[in-house]
């Protein structure tokens, strides 16, 4: 007997909200093909498909998180509408890089690579700090930093007394980090 | 608003995360401006969030990717898959090809329960005159068939030869099959030592001792154990396999319960057919239709509906809308039951709080009382019970699929 997927939008709505991150292999299928047939079809290529749906689903995971999303249309055409963006953004970005190149003093080459790699470094010493720092202090300058929760849902994940109690934990949790990253030199 | 103003109300993240007002916003770049220290903080505030969010991106990318290795089966997330999609893609062929080859094979197999020796007999060109040379032997020995039959297993007097590569792969597919308890299979003893000793193995038609696609004129018993036989076991049906498992399912799912229901032309809630002029809108899709009708146009239908009536079935403030659309189509009706075997089904929406969907039914079906009726949505699949525990399963994830009656 044909079984095909049968799936809410509203109930992964409700998972993201509830901090369920198992929801977002389901998600990246679920839109993968619908995606990556308008990257495809617009000078990208499968990894880029696949880039611009991952941001495409921070994007939304966030907007979901911080209470900008409300479900009036398909999710579909939601994140749809997101992609096109991304992608937009993405081959702009490009456009401008290779104009770049062709202008450029070939003499400073080396520049931008060193930027990049001072930047992954930085990138990986925060990286480091983070996991420094207690599994719950992560979890929550997550929630509050990247996920752009509100402190009443921090609380309310986190089993938190209140907001005050999770905003006073965040406040630790941050100076914990910041100390990190100084024995680090990363500040 | 000074320094001290500003440590304390966290205005650096504030102001970083597009949390200050217009106002505030305005007072803090003005004394940023003229204030280093703050400048210093604000840099240092910026490096640390920007770390947290690309930290949080990279963590939630890496999720991502482990959870569609995993749920696709793959050991290797996913990532650059040039190689991996050709590989699918080899796989995906395999696969065909090995249901092609399984499909006559079973087919051949089932067809033995009509008692048919599984061994196939190809008759070459030359049976006529070996048949002939045969019975030339026996006259000349004196012997008739039916007096050599009571010393021996009855023969038949058909010739032929084994196609003994066949034979094998048979008889080694038929005892795959037997481990599935679905068939029991008759193993075939051992030939008579005559025929063993005329190429047979010790199985009879094991091809140790024959060379593959070889020619041998051999005689097959007619009402003997020789026969090698596949006999069917009372097969469950599927509808027999699929009930405990359907009713296990339906015991999980989430109810919805009618809740109300209304007849497009008023607020009755008799539910009998009426005169539509559905055929006039035969040129449009469903969703043109709804299109019109939430638009307000006069093609909608609203004026002139094939919608004969509306039930709502609701569940945790969740709704369900059904409207029942009479059917042009021939219905097959299930002998037993008297119900339609399948329905046609569109599914307008389920994105929202609310499904929609059309059910296309005869009309003798829809004079069932909704409040009757109950669905059903377990997983993946959505059932309609309707009085009496008939059961339909819908496959919910297609815009247009068919309710099948899977339970009476």
């Amino acid at each position: 007997m044909l079984k095909i997927e049968f799936f809410r939008e509203q109930d992964l709505i409700e998972r993201i909200q509830a901090n369920d991150h198992t929801v977002l292999g389901e998600i990246f299928i679920r839109y993968e093909k619908m995606v990556s047939t308008h990257i495809k079809t617009h000078g990208g290529n499968d990894a880029d498909a696949e880039d611009v749906l991952q941001e495409s689903i921070i994007v939304l995971w966030q907007n979901v998180c911080s209470g900008a999303f409300k479900l009036s249309s398909k999710l579909g055409t939601y994140l749809m509408g997101i992609a096109k963006n991304k992608w937009r953004e993405q081959l702009r970005k490009r456009r401008n890089l290779s104009s770049f190149e062709e202008s450029k003093d070939f003499s400073n080459d080396n520049a931008g690579s060193l930027d990049l790699i001072l930047k992954q470094e930085k990138m990986n010493h925060i990286h480091q700090a983070l996991n420094a720092i207690s599994p719950l202090c992560k979890q929550l300058l997550l929630l509050f930093y990247f996920e752009e929760r509100n402190l009443n849902d921090i609380a309310q994940i986190l089993r938190f007394a209140n907001a005050d109690v999770a905003k006073s934990k965040k406040y630790q949790c941050k100076k914990a980090l910041e100390k990190e990253l100084q024995k680090l030199r990363v500040i | 608003m000074d320094c001290q103003h500003i440590q304390q109300n966290e205005f650096h993240e504030e102001y970083l995360l597009g949390r200050l007002s217009e106002s505030e916003k305005n007072e803090y770049e003005k004394h940023i401006e003229a204030c280093s220290s703050c400048r210093e903080e604000l840099a240092k505030q910026k490096t640390v969030i920007a770390g947290i969010q690309a930290v949080g991106q990279e963590e939630m990318k890496q999720q991502t990717r482990e959870q569609v290795g995993e749920l696709r089966g793959q050991r290797k997330p996913i990532g650059p898959r040039a190689d991996g999609s050709k590989w699918q893609m080899i796989l995906k062929i395999a696969a065909v090809l090995f249901i092609i080859a399984l499909v006559p094979s079973a087919i051949y197999y089932f067809q033995t329960d009509s008692g048919e020796p599984i061994v196939r007999l190809v008759k070459p060109e030359s049976v006529p005159d070996k048949k002939q040379s045969f019975a030339a032997e026996e006259s000349a020995r004196g012997e008739s068939p039916s007096k050599k039959g009571e010393e021996q297993p009855q023969l038949s007097p058909t010739v032929g030869t084994i196609d003994t590569e066949k034979i094998d792969s048979d008889r080694q597919h038929a005892d795959a099959i037997s481990e599935h308890d679905h068939l029991a299979i008759t193993s075939a003893p051992k030939m008579p030592s005559g025929e063993a000793a005329s190429g047979g193995s010790g199985r009879g038609y094991g091809p140790g001792k024959m060379d593959a696609n070889q020619e041998i004129p051999i005689s097959i018993p007619q009402e003997s154990a020789e026969t090698l036989t596949v006999q069917a076991q009372s097969i469950p049906t599927i509808h027999e396999t699929y009930k405990d498992e359907l009713l296990s399912k339906l015991s999980q799912g989430t109810r919805y319960q009618y809740a109300e229901s209304e007849n497009v032309k008023g607020k009755s809630t008799r539910f009998e057919s009426e005169e539509t002029t559905a055929r006039k809108y035969d040129a449009l899709t469903t969703q043109e239709l709804v299109r019109d009708y939430r638009a307000g146009k006069q093609t909608g239908v609203e004026k002139e509906t094939p919608i004969i009536s509306t039930a709502v079935f609701k569940s945790d403030q969740k709704l369900i809308t059904v409207n029942f659309v009479p059917s042009d189509r021939e219905l097959i009706l299930d002998q037993e039951s008297n119900l339609p075997q399948s329905f046609d089904v569109d599914i307008l929406e389920r994105d929202s709080m609310d499904w929609k969907m059309n059910w296309y039914v005869d009309r003798d079906f829809i004079q069932y009382d909704p409040s009757q009726m109950q669905i059903v949505i377990e997983g993946q699949t959505l059932y309609v019970i309707i009085p009496q525990n008939n059961v339909y399963e819908i496959a919910a994830g297609a815009d247009t699929t068919k309710a099948i009656l899977v339970e009476k």
